[in-house]
């Protein structure tokens, strides 16, 4: 076979016919295969909006309606009793006071001083007092 | 059951774009990776392939001439990966004519037949650019954008590919 006749048979080849089953089988599968996306789009799309609706009810408080359906029916024989005080522990130790005594400061007293004048105009006693408890 | 219509509507515009295509192109998709992998079926496997994949890319091409080689890249692609997993095997399918002087055709048709078994003794590249440039007639420049290589690359993969074939079917010699 030389290279003309090769490249004839594979022009040739170029006209032969696709199997009509293969085409159909082809076109189902595609089919099917197309189909099938929307589909479970639409699932996802559904399991995201409930998921979104859960969450948005757990997050949301809890109503009357739900407190008064839960709570068992009222009888006259429940007997009340008065709520416990609760303990309250304090979380830290309190420490005891330290009494210190300042020393006080010596009170501040104005100076005392008499003067005496004698005959003598050049003579003048004068006493100064410091404080007053010391008697002169 | 209207709301889910109404969704698939939405979900999947250009449904009658996107068919029209699949009628215009689904024999040549076939036929190519038919040559390049040697089975209908991996060949069926891979034209769903490739218009799942048109799906979703969707059919606004900014040229109507775009989408045959969109197309045909992809397929060939394909098909190199799904004949780089596995050996690629021919069918052998079973010559039988009805026609009372079919000799002659039966000789061209075993011809075909041992061209297909050589074919699928070539490396992946060269089978590839063989089947677009010699068998489906598409000029080397489309088929060098088609691989992603030079129209250089595409010539000289060509040559050797035909060179190997000649061999082959030589040594086979109907």
């Amino acid at each position: 076979m030389n290279d003309e006749e090769l490249q004839n048979l594979l022009r040739d080849m170029r006209d032969d016919p696709v199997p009509p089953d293969s085409l159909v089988r082809m076109r189902a599968g595609l089919e099917h295969r197309i189909s099938r996306r929307p589909h479970w789009k639409i699932a996802a799309w559904l399991v995201s909006c409930a998921a979104v609706a859960v969450l948005a009810l757990l997050i949301q408080r809890p109503t009357a309606v739900h407190r008064i359906a839960d709570r068992p029916a009222f009888t006259h024989e429940r007997q009340f009793r008065p709520p416990e005080t609760p303990r309250v522990d304090s979380p830290t130790p309190v420490r005891q006071a330290i009494h210190r005594t300042r020393r006080r400061k010596p009170a501040e007293y104005p100076q005392l001083a008499i003067r005496i004048e004698t005959p003598d105009p050049e003579v003048v006693i004068l006493l100064i007092a410091d404080q007053p408890e010391r008697n002169f | 059951m209207q709301t889910a219509a109404l969704i698939l509507a939405i979900t999947v515009p250009g449904e009658a774009a996107f068919d029209q295509i699949v009628r215009r192109h689904e024999a040549q998709v076939l036929r190519i990776a038919y040559r390049v992998l040697g089975s209908w079926a991996d060949a069926e496997d891979v034209a769903q392939d490739v218009f799942v994949r048109l799906h979703r890319h969707g059919t606004d091409f900014p040229q109507d001439a775009a989408i045959g080689p969109w197309l045909y890249r992809v397929a060939v692609n394909l098909c190199i990966d799904r004949s780089r997993r596995k050996r690629p095997t021919s069918e052998l399918r079973e010559v039988v004519s009805s026609h009372p002087s079919a000799e002659k055709e039966l000789l061209h048709s075993e011809r075909k037949r041992l061209l297909m078994l050589a074919l699928a003794t070539l490396p992946a590249k060269e089978r590839a650019a063989v089947v677009l440039r010699e068998i489906e007639g598409i000029s080397t420049a489309e088929v060098a954008a088609i691989l992603g290589s030079s129209e250089a690359t595409v010539r000289s993969q060509v040559s050797k590919a035909i060179a190997r074939l000649r061999t082959q079917l030589n040594s086979e010699s109907i």
